[in-house]
């Protein structure tokens, strides 16, 4: 009896999943780059990336998701660090860089060099169009939270602005907050408080990544509150929503009422996008997860980075600052740029890291 | 009193009019059948029911419950609808036209399963169904019917119109032409 005991002990333990096995990441890396990116799209059918920093042009790849390979199809012209891109309703694909806003037609054939759309648009970073076929970018780094739309002739208007973390004031250096990642930043950890030790990691970055749903509302991601916009539209495209609540703001700036959603698993959320049934899926770069705001407004983290036992930290993979997602079908893709913040730092650590040969990449986890 | 009450039921079912007799339309319809409907740009597909009270030749009130569905990629959609409302038909015959005027509440359910989440989230809104359709007699109480109407649902201040289609079979109670 007891030998049977033994048996059925040792069979069960053989059967037994190993732990290896039970916490395979559902996310797996499509493809890398040999240059860091940021923004991603589709047309429905491909990704297309582009890589940031090269020492000539800067490519524009198609990524075909069945047999995935990096196939030139545009180029930048340098110096270029591009970061979100979409096309139009017409084929056309746009990307930010700067001040400035890059249109081409893409072709494998005979790779264009991308021409300027529009200029005069300071740290310009998520792009998305209207149902007018106007494009609309927001001040990225810059912090101010200005949100420009681009009319078809490649006309810049600033139509309003989302708060700034910290209000210019008479008070040097504003009055508000200062949003502070760590790291970069580090705090002095005593028994009796926890002050900041330097001044690294402001995050400022209200105006990221945008969006407009089916209605033809403005969806746009604060990355420095952890917050969702939801700008509302007229029938003429012109926005319904309130501002000047406040007057130690622009007069153009948002009232704290449109606020979609605020949740701390927002926090460092960068690119956005809906999916078919209006779910909003957002690239959280400064937490290495995915997060869905349902359209009722529930915040749930699909996915984040399990923490290494040893090192505590979150940064060896599979997302490795996710910035842009794209969602077709079932499947949901980010692009990850690799930065050297919170979750993802030291970010020498991963399958992508500063020094290469692979520098960025696209993740991609599909339902089953 | 008795015989009183007694005498008062048998006038009332001596004066009802008999189902054989002169009686020029059915008292009561059901219908069962596909539903088709857009959201958007997107197809969904479902069932319907309904019954239909005829307070005169010409004018009854329906009773109509539907439920269409879609997949959305990992979400699985689903609408009901709950309306009530006045039905008029100006011709009957073998060919039987109508209108309706609905009112009611239409529910959305949104289930989305990815990796290990699973969440589901409904939402009632008020609407209303404005349409209408024809029967085609088929044989003694039964008829084929086809019916389309614009869905206007009231979500999130705004309304949104969406077409519905539907096809089925009726039957009819309580009295034949």
């Amino acid at each position: 009896m007891r030998r049977i005991a033994v048996l059925l002990s040792t069979a069960a333990a053989l059967l037994t999943p190993t732990p290896t096995s039970a916490q395979q990441s559902p996310f797996s890396t499509l493809i890398t780059t040999p240059l860091t990116i940021e923004g991603l799209t589709t047309d429905g059918r491909s990704l297309y990336t582009t890589g940031r920093g090269a020492d000539g042009p800067c490519p524009v790849w198609q990524i075909n998701l069945g047999a995935p390979s990096l196939v030139v199809v545009g180029l930048i012209p340098n110096p270029c660090s591009p970061s979100g891109l979409v096309f139009n309703s017409s084929g056309q694909l746009f990307t930010v860089d700067g001040e400035r806003v890059y249109s081409l037609t893409p072709s494998a054939a005979s790779p264009p060099t991308a021409t300027v759309f529009a200029s005069g648009v300071p740290g310009a970073n998520g792009i998305a169009f209207d149902r007018s076929g106007n494009a609309w970018t927001g001040d990225g780094t810059t912090g101010q939270g200005r949100v420009w739309r681009i009319d078809r002739q490649g006309s810049v208007t600033e139509v309003f602005r989302v708060p700034p973390i910290a209000i210019e004031t008479t008070v040097a250096g504003g009055v508000g907050r200062d949003v502070r990642t760590l790291p970069p930043g580090t705090v002095a950890v005593t028994p009796t408080t926890r002050n900041a030790a330097d001044t690294a990691g402001s995050q400022p970055l209200v105006a990221n990544g945008l969006i407009f749903d089916r209605r033809g509302d403005l969806f746009i991601a604060d990355t420095a509150r952890g917050a969702i916009w939801r700008v509302e539209m007229d029938n003429r495209g012109n926005v319904a929503s309130h501002t000047g609540c406040d007057d130690a703001y622009a007069p153009n700036t948002l009232c704290l009422e449109h606020i979609f959603v605020a949740h701390p698993l927002l926090e460092g959320v960068d690119g956005i996008v809906f999916d078919d049934a209006g779910n909003l899926w957002c690239s959280v770069n400064e937490r290495n997860a995915i997060v869905v705001v349902t359209p009722g407004g529930r915040v749930i983290e699909v996915f984040r980075n399990s923490r290494d036992r040893t090192t505590g930290l979150r940064n060896t993979g599979p997302l490795e600052t996710p910035t842009s997602p794209v969602v077709i079908g079932k499947t949901i893709c980010t692009a990850n740029s690799d930065g050297n913040r919170r979750d993802n730092f030291p970010n020498t650590a991963g399958e992508i890291t500063p020094v290469g040969p692979a520098r960025g990449k696209i993740s991609c986890a599909r339902q089953r | 009193m008795r015989p009183t009450a007694v005498a008062f039921v048998l006038a009332l079912v001596a004066c009802t009019p008999r189902p054989c007799a002169a009686q020029e339309f059915a008292r009561a319809e059901a219908f069962g059948g596909y539903a088709f409907a857009r959201d958007d740009d997107r197809n969904m597909h479902g069932w319907n029911g309904a019954v239909t009270l005829n307070l005169r030749r010409w004018l009854g009130v329906s009773a109509d419950v539907s439920g269409q569905y879609v997949a959305l990629g990992a979400t699985d959609r689903a609408r009901f609808a709950v309306l009530a409302g006045p039905r008029v038909s100006p011709w009957r015959g073998r060919f039987t036209t109508f209108a309706y005027a609905l009112a009611g509440a239409f529910h959305t359910r949104s289930t989305l399963e990815f990796l290990s989440v699973s969440v589901s989230e409904g939402e009632t809104d008020p609407g209303a169904a404005l349409g209408g359709g024809v029967d085609v007699r088929v044989s003694g109480r039964w008829a084929a019917e086809v019916k389309a109407d614009a869905a206007l649902i009231r979500s999130r201040g705004r309304t949104d119109s969406n077409p519905r289609v539907f096809g089925g079979l009726v039957v009819q109670f309580g009295g034949q032409q």
